[in-house]
């Protein structure tokens, strides 16, 4: 029985058109956001939103666990459509079970008759945190633009509320640790000047870090919330905590979150100021960049193509485009919730999907360079053929 | 000696069942979605936030409920995962056990369950509602959630009206005396009122009609807000009228308040009072922040 030979020239052809066709994937995933022929994407996300992370899809399942956690540390009080004498007694209330730290999330931009009450609730006793509204300046700074009729009254401590998206109205999944402001100067922001107020140590971790921008972690937690008559029936749970005073449900301060898509900005700046007390970071997966694992991905699925029967090329690469799919998603989700790791997938899927389109234009651009190579030669052998009839 | 003995033991073995049932009650309904029903100790009860549960409790949840168990100690709040009967502590172990599926949570999500899980893609709710709401908020958020008594208010114009107009003739003035002269009106050649608010705050009126044998009977007038009452805000005037003559033996009354009221109650108090043949007249009381003024 003679042994069957390996045909290395075949083998490294083959190896050396999945390489390429691997890198005219590579280029296409630079100019073009989706594929064209199947948005993968739009499996997690609603695609014409364009805000889409892939956290977004980790957290919401995660959030659909049955078994959450119910924080210790904040207690949210909601001023429901207050005036202000009413939210002075609200704060009256508060502070008379001595809680830790005072967040007020409310701006009391414009100064009324009525506000010498709410001044003096806010004097007493307890550290108050007030927000303040940033806009950015073009030279890459901030400046403060809405603040309280009293600031700067140096009683409180001003924190900036501005919350990080990609375009107005946009998902918020981070929190800012500071915004720099001119001469060198910065504000803390909103939930890490809570933080800090009620517990420094937190946010040693968080410096050691070195980011300006963290991902919060929304997943799996909630928060006690009381209204004005909750704090006069059973007040002394707010004693040593963090509360947070401000509306949940004005229209004017609803947001975005991965896991509510009308979340109000009180309970986001809560779910930030616990990711900050529980040291709840998330990091990359990997330290390579994106690109690189998924590159490694597209070549092995078109180099499996490649070496497979012509029959079952469509069948196997569909197959395995699938399962790595999945598996990524699979893999990327248990990181996510057991190591607070972040591996973004959405660029494997791309580099996969354009790598079963590229493919295609490989195999089309071949078969158009054949018969062009052919005619070309064609052409020659006939020009040739009239020079020699002509010279005979 | 031996009895004392025996009754010190039943005293601590009694103390020691109690401390045990109280620690034992370490779980609390957090929430509560559909008619969820609770067995303990044979009683069968509808579960309410804020109750606590035992470890061996029954929960019954129907289809489509559900319920969520906050354990005091851990600060662990279990959800349900199906509906049917199960015990408290198999709930928690359900929920861990589910909430530890890593795989199961994906498929679901991704609609790759096998178990039968049904998704609705067809189903919808219909909650959302494209509209806005407009409320008292936007005028006058501190008298949002106040609303004068019907019956009181009823009691106060009749004392006022019949007071002094038993016969149904003469006028009503009635000024309250604190708030000092708040209103002026001008009752104009057609029928009408021309109402300013001197106040810093709204003024809530409406007008009402009195007509029938002895006035008796009492409605909106054509120059009054059949939706409830018209709101006056600080510092501004209101001009109404109508072209053609106050029918003979009508009276009609402006009733203005710092707070709203609901006018079809106030009617309908208002005439359970005038009609009452055991009627009690007192008179005015220019206490109350309430100004009455026939047009």
């Amino acid at each position: 029985m003679s042994k069957r030979k390996i045909d290395w020239k075949t083998i490294l052809i083959g190896i050396a058109r999945a390489g390429f066709v691997t890198f005219l994937a590579f280029l296409f995933s630079f100019f073009f956001l989706e594929p064209l022929s199947f948005s993968a994407l739009s499996v997690f996300s609603a695609p014409e939103k364009r805000d889409f992370s892939i956290t977004d899809l980790y957290a919401q399942v995660a959030n659909n666990r049955p078994v959450h956690t119910l924080d210790q540390d904040i207690i949210l009080v909601d001023i429901g459509h207050s005036d202000r004498v009413q939210i002075a007694e609200i704060i009256n209330q508060v502070k008379f079970w001595q809680p830790k730290v005072v967040g007020i999330d409310i701006l009391f931009a414009k100064e009324t008759p009525d506000d010498s009450v709410l001044v003096s609730a806010l004097s007493e006793a307890a550290i108050t945190i007030i927000p303040v509204g940033l806009k950015e300046n073009p030279s890459g700074y901030f400046e403060i633009e809405d603040k309280p009729f009293f600031y700067p009254d140096d009683k409180y401590i001003y924190a900036a509320s501005n919350m990080p998206s990609n375009y107005d109205g946009a998902t918020i999944r981070e929190f800012v640790t500071e915004f720099p402001l001119k001469d060198n100067e910065s504000i803390l922001s909103y939930p890490m000047a809570i933080a800090k107020a009620y517990n420094p140590q937190s946010l040693e971790q968080l410096f050691q870090r070195n980011k300006k921008i963290e991902t919060i972690d929304y997943a799996s937690r909630e928060f006690i919330t009381m209204t004005k008559e909750d704090i006069m029936t059973d007040g002394s749970v707010l004693t040593d905590r963090i509360v947070l005073i401000g509306a949940i449900s004005d229209g004017l301060d609803m947001h975005s979150s991965p896991v509510d898509s009308y979340i109000s900005g009180l309970n986001i700046h809560a779910a930030s100021i616990a990711t900050i007390l529980n040291g709840n970071y998330f990091d990359p997966a990997f330290s390579c960049p994106a690109w690189l694992p998924a590159c490694i991905l597209c070549f092995l699925v078109l180099l499996v193509r490649e070496f497979s029967k012509v029959q079952m090329r469509g069948f196997i690469t569909r197959i395995l485009q699938f399962i790595i799919v999945y598996l990524a998603v699979r893999i990327g989700y248990s990181l996510y919730v057991d190591s607070h790791r972040i591996f973004d997938f959405s660029y494997t899927l791309l580099m996969v999907t354009f790598g079963l389109f590229a493919v295609d234009i490989w195999i089309g651009l071949e078969f158009l360079a054949k018969k062009s190579k052919n005619r070309v030669i064609r052409y020659i052998n006939k020009c040739q053929s009239i020079l020699l009839n002509n010279r005979t | 000696m031996k009895n004392i003995f025996r009754k010190y033991c039943v005293l601590i073995l009694l103390c020691v069942i109690s401390v045990l049932t109280v620690s034992a009650n370490a779980y609390i309904i957090h929430s509560v979605n559909g008619n969820v029903k609770v067995s303990s100790g044979g009683k069968i009860t509808s579960a309410i936030k804020g109750n606590y549960l035992k470890k061996s409790d029954l929960i019954s949840v129907p289809e489509g409920g559900g319920i969520k168990i906050l354990d005091e100690s851990t600060k662990k709040i279990y959800t349900s995962v199906t509906s049917g009967n199960t015990s408290v502590e198999n709930l928690i172990s359900q929920s861990l056990e589910k909430a530890a599926d890593n795989a199961g949570q994906l498929n679901s999500r991704l609609h790759f369950s096998a178990r039968g899980e049904k998704v609705a893609v067809d189903s919808r709710v219909y909650r959302e509602k494209g509209m806005v709401t407009r409320s008292l908020n936007l005028f006058d958020g501190g008298a949002a959630n106040i609303e004068i008594a019907p019956d009181v208010l009823a009691q106060l114009i009749a004392n006022t009206v019949y007071f002094d107009n038993v016969n149904g003739d003469s006028t009503l003035m009635f000024n309250p005396i604190h708030i000092d002269s708040i209103l002026n009106t001008d009752t104009l050649a057609e029928f009408g009122f021309k109402l300013y608010n001197p106040l810093e705050t709204p003024v809530y009126f409406n007008v009402l009609k009195f007509s029938g044998v002895n006035n008796r009977s009492a409605e909106i007038s054509s120059l009054g807000q059949p939706g409830g009452f018209y709101i006056l805000p600080a510092g501004q005037t209101m001009w109404r009228t109508r072209h053609d003559e106050v029918p003979y033996g009508e009276k009609h009354l402006i009733v203005a308040c710092h707070y709203s009221f609901d006018i079809d109650s106030l009617i309908e108090s208002l005439n359970r009072i005038i009609n009452n043949d055991n009627l009690i007249i007192n008179a005015p009381d220019s206490s109350l922040p309430v100004f009455i003024r026939k047009l």
